[in-house]
Order: structure tokens, then C-alpha cells, then sequence
């Protein structure tokens, strides 16, 4: 159980990989919201400050990416961390490069994420 | 046109212009130009009569035969024909030869001229008229050596072209597939990560947590969406399989394939259809099912809502080798660089669906040794262009 409950946004298409580990995380105390798609997402960060922000790299409408950058304008403050199940190296080189925190390959290990949400806080 | 040639002493002579034969019984001609020659650099033999003188081309290469009409043994046409077959590898056009006579008459030298034998120099002759032919034979000579050169480097270069081009193609044809493979693979992590992660909770819920049938049903419905959509990723990929087949061709109307094909593709009653087939389309060797499959795909990406289309053109029109298949449409196009990748497998971020109807469409046209292009202007339009030879 974690000491600190944290604010995360949880974007991802796919509905059982959004709502299994949104339900991960709040079984470890912190409070998720989610989105389907990349619109939402940016809905969702202008409304609500959040600490940690999982996004998948492809999503529809805007991608994983352009809501990186939206959250970088908005909230700089939020760790950004991108899934995604295609490695493409050069896109996330640079996104490394231009903030993100991580940059985890479905499928993760579950552990391996709560261990960086541990190492954040 | 050059060469070099070791004389005796062992010293290397260059020959600059190129080596000639003259064969003349009463050796006149030889003595008048042979100074003259040779100070031009040409390197230069004699032979009285025409056994002699084949023998001397038997032995050497010379790009010019001087040869007179009247030879003891033999006329000049007998000449050529003994010539051509003791040149064996070597190509002498018989055009490299320069006729001398007594008459402008031209006495048996007809027949040899006739065979493409290249001028005619009459006795007595000017020295310096007999000198110009000589260049200007070297000169049709030299033009000639070029143009074999390129004609051989042309032939080289069509191979090479053909090899690769092959190669291309096998390594397309690879690059392609393992292309879809990656993606495939890629594409089934999604499913299989709320599989692991479901997995996890059930591992991490107490027991008390296990008991609540709501929540437990919950997670189980989770999974089943996991299973679900890895199998529909798996279920386009065999779609696709079945499909990579060898066609079996037969006739076919192909306005009325497009016909058939529209039928099957509901979208097609709410919008306006206009038709362009040549009478010569009544009969294409195709294979019906997968040319149907083809124009469906094709009619379903077009009538894709983000397209706006609310028209589709199609042309056919067949040549003796070819035949040239359109479809096209008013809706709002696409960019460049979404162009370049349009019959690679899609992200399709209309549905969930991997996208495979126009790699599909693409394979089942090069399965009939056909291409398909697919060409855009922004709010203009698209089209796709088929292409198949008959």
C-alpha cells in the first residue's frame, strides 16, 4: 500500500488494458480518472492536475505524444509515462529526450510500474 | 583506336591509327602509300594475291583491307565470303574494305560491293584520294567499335536492371511480410496486456474481494474482452492468409463485377456511382472472388466516413497488353505522407480493426501480376489505379 494517494490519469483505447490497471492502481490507494482517446485525455488535464499520467502511444485522434505536449504546456509538473505494444525507437527516443519519464512495452509487468510510482514519490 | 605492338628489338610501338592489309598483285598501290600511311601512323602489310592475303588476316587483326578488283586467284566477292569465315570470333563488317580497279566499271567488284563492301577506288589512283578513303573508313570504323561498345554496355545494363529488380521485388515481397508479421505481433500485445493484468489483480484481490461475485464477474468480463479482441486481431490475419492464394482465373464482365461488388457494400445505394468500361472489358481473365474482395476493400475505404465521398468513378480501359482499372472519388483526400503508407497494414483509428482491406487488395492484385498505385489531392479527391496484364 502506498503512503501518499496520488492523482494519475490513466489514457488508453483499449477498454481492459484502461480498466484493469486503473483498477491496479486504485487498489493501491491512488486516485485514477481515465480516458479512451487522446481528446479526452487533454480534456481531462485541463480540468484536474495530476501527478502521474499513463499514456499509450497510439490512441485515436491525438496520440500519446500530443498529450505529452499538451501536458508539458499545462502542467510540467506531471510525470509522464508512455505504453505502448509498437517499439518504435526514434519516436521514443525523442520523446525521452523531451521530458517523458519512461517509455514502458506491453505487456509490463505490474510491479515494474508500481516500482517507478515508488520511486517518484 | 589504338594498340600497341612489340617489334622485334622489343621496343613498343604505339600503333595510332590502326592497322591495314593491302593486297594488290603488281604491289604498285602498296609502294605509292605505303610511306604515306605509315607516317600517319598507321600500321600496314602486303599480299600479292588473295590466298596471301587471307592468310595474313588469319594470322593478324587488321580493321582495314585494301583489296584489288583483279586478284590471280580469286574475285573480291570470293574474297569476302573466304574472309568472313576465317575471321572466326573477329567482326570485320566487310564494309571495311576498299575495292581497287582499273574501271569504273567496277568489273566483278559489284557482286562485293553489293555485300556491303565499303568504297571504290579506281586505277590510277591519286594518292591523296586514296589516303582521305582511308581516313574516312577509320572514322565509320571507329564509329562503329563505339556503337558496339554501347550496345553491349546496354545489353549489360538491362541485365543488371532485370537482376535487380528481381531482387527488389523478393526482398518487397519479404519486407512486406514481415512488415505485417511485426505489426500483427505488436498489435496482439494490447489484448494480452489486460489478460496479464487481470491476472494480476485476481492474484493481489483477498479473499474477501474473490467471494463479491460482482466484482470477480467484473474481472472475468475483462478478460473475456482481452481474449476477444487478441482473437479478432488473429481472426483478420487468417482472413488475410486465406486470401494469399494462387488465383484461378476465367472470364469475367467486369462492369458487372463492379456490379456484384457494389452490392455487397450497402454504403454504395446513398451515394452516386458512375461507370466507364470499355466494350473490350465484357471479357478479363480474373479470378472472380478475389477481384470482388479487391473492389469491395477499395469501395469500403473510399465510402469511409472521414472521406466524405459521396461519388465513385470507375474507368476500364484495355490494350492489347494491359488493362488500366480507376476508382475514384470526391471526398477529401489525403496527405503525402499518409499516401506513402496507405497499403501498409492500418492503425485504423475509426474502428479498432488492424486495417488489413487495402494490404489485402494490394496482394490480391500482385497475385495476378498486376499493380495497384493509389494517387491524392486534398480536397480533391482519390483515386486508385489498378493495373493487370491480359
Amino acid at each position: 500500500m502506498q503512503n501518499k494517494p496520488l492523482k494519475i490519469l490513466v489514457a488508453d483505447d483499449e477498454d481492459g488494458i484502461r480498466v484493469s490497471l486503473a483498477c491496479i492502481l486504485e487498489m493501491e490507494g491512488h486516485e485514477v480518472l481515465t480516458s479512451t482517446d487522446g481528446h479526452e485525455a487533454i480534456e481531462q488535464v485541463k480540468q484536474h492536475i495530476f501527478d502521474i499520467a499513463f499514456l499509450d502511444l497510439r490512441m485515436p485522434g491525438k496520440d500519446g505524444l500530443e498529450v505529452f505536449a499538451e501536458i508539458k504546456k499545462v502542467s510540467p509538473r506531471t510525470i509522464v509515462i508512455l505504453t505502448t505494444a509498437f517499439a518504435i525507437n526514434d519516436l521514443i527516443r525523442d520523446a525521452l529526450k523531451n521530458g517523458v519519464y519512461a517509455c514502458i512495452e506491453k505487456p509490463y509487468e505490474i510491479d515494474e510500474i508500481l516500482d517507478i510510482i515508488k520511486k517518484i514519490t | 583506336m589504338g594498340g600497341a605492338s612489340v617489334t622485334a628489338a622489343g621496343k613498343i610501338t604505339e600503333v595510332k591509327n590502326g592497322r591495314i592489309c593491302i593486297i594488290d598483285p603488281d604491289d604498285t598501290l602498296f609502294q605509292s602509300i605505303n610511306g604515306a600511311l605509315k607516317s600517319m601512323g598507321y600500321e600496314t602489310t602486303s599480299a600479292k594475291t588473295g590466298l596471301e592475303g587471307l592468310e595474313r588476316i588469319r594470322h593478324s587483326f587488321y580493321e582495314l583491307i585494301i583489296v584489288a578488283a583483279a586478284m590471280p586467284d580469286m574475285n573480291v566477292a570470293e574474297f569476302l565470303r573466304n574472309m568472313r569465315e576465317v575471321q572466326h570470333d573477329v567482326n570485320i563488317p566487310s564494309s571495311f574494305v576498299i575495292i581497287t580497279g582499273n574501271d569504273e566499271r567496277r568489273e566483278g567488284s559489284r557482286e562485293a560491293l553489293k555485300m556491303g563492301a565499303g568504297d571504290y577506288i579506281t586505277k590510277p589512283f591519286v594518292i591523296e584520294r586514296v589516303i582521305d578513303t582511308v581516313e574516312y573508313t577509320f572514322k565509320l570504323i571507329r564509329s562503329e567499335k563505339i556503337r558496339q561498345g554501347y550496345s553491349k554496355e546496354l545489353a549489360a545494363t538491362q541485365d543488371t536492371v532485370k537482376t535487380l529488380r528481381d531482387e527488389l521485388t523478393r526482398s518487397q515481397q519479404l519486407t512486406s511480410t514481415a512488415r505485417l508479421v511485426s505489426y500483427m505481433g505488436h498489435t496482439l500485445r494490447n489484448p494480452l496486456t489486460t489478460v496479464k493484468n487481470v491476472a494480476y489483480i485476481f492474484n493481489r484481490m483477498t479473499r474477501k474481494e474473490l467471494v463479491d461475485q460482482k466484482l470477480f464477474f467484473a474481472f472475468t468480463a475483462l478478460l473475456s474482452t482481452g481474449v476477444e479482441a487478441a482473437n479478432s486481431v488473429l481472426t483478420d490475419l487468417l482472413g488475410f492468409a486465406d486470401h494469399i492464394t494462387l488465383p484461378v482465373t476465367s472470364a469475367i464482365d467486369l462492369s458487372q463485377l463492379i456490379d456484384d461488388a457494389c452490392t455487397d457494400v450497402p454504403e454504395t445505394k446513398t451515394i452516386k456511382i458512375l461507370k466507364h468500361i470499355d466494350a473490350q472489358c465484357k471479357e478479363v481473365l480474373v479470378d472472380r472472388e478475389k477481384m470482388k474482395t479487391v473492389f469491395i476493400n477499395l469501395i469500403n475505404h473510399m465510402l469511409l466516413p472521414a472521406n466524405k465521398a459521396a461519388q465513385l468513378t470507375f474507368h476500364a480501359v484495355k490494350t492489347a497488353t494491359l488493362l488500366h482499372i480507376s476508382i475514384s472519388d470526391n471526398g477529401t483526400g489525403v496527405d503525402a505522407t499518409d499516401l506513402v503508407n496507405i497499403f501498409e497494414p492500418r492503425f485504423d483509428t475509426a474502428t479498432k480493426g488492424v486495417g488489413l482491406e487495402l494490404p489485402l487488395a494490394r496482394g490480391i492484385v500482385e497475385l495476378h501480376n498486376g499493380n495497384i498505385q493509389a494517387e491524392s489531392t486534398m480536397g480533391k479527391g482519390s483515386k486508385f489505379v489498378i493495373t493487370l496484364p491480359v
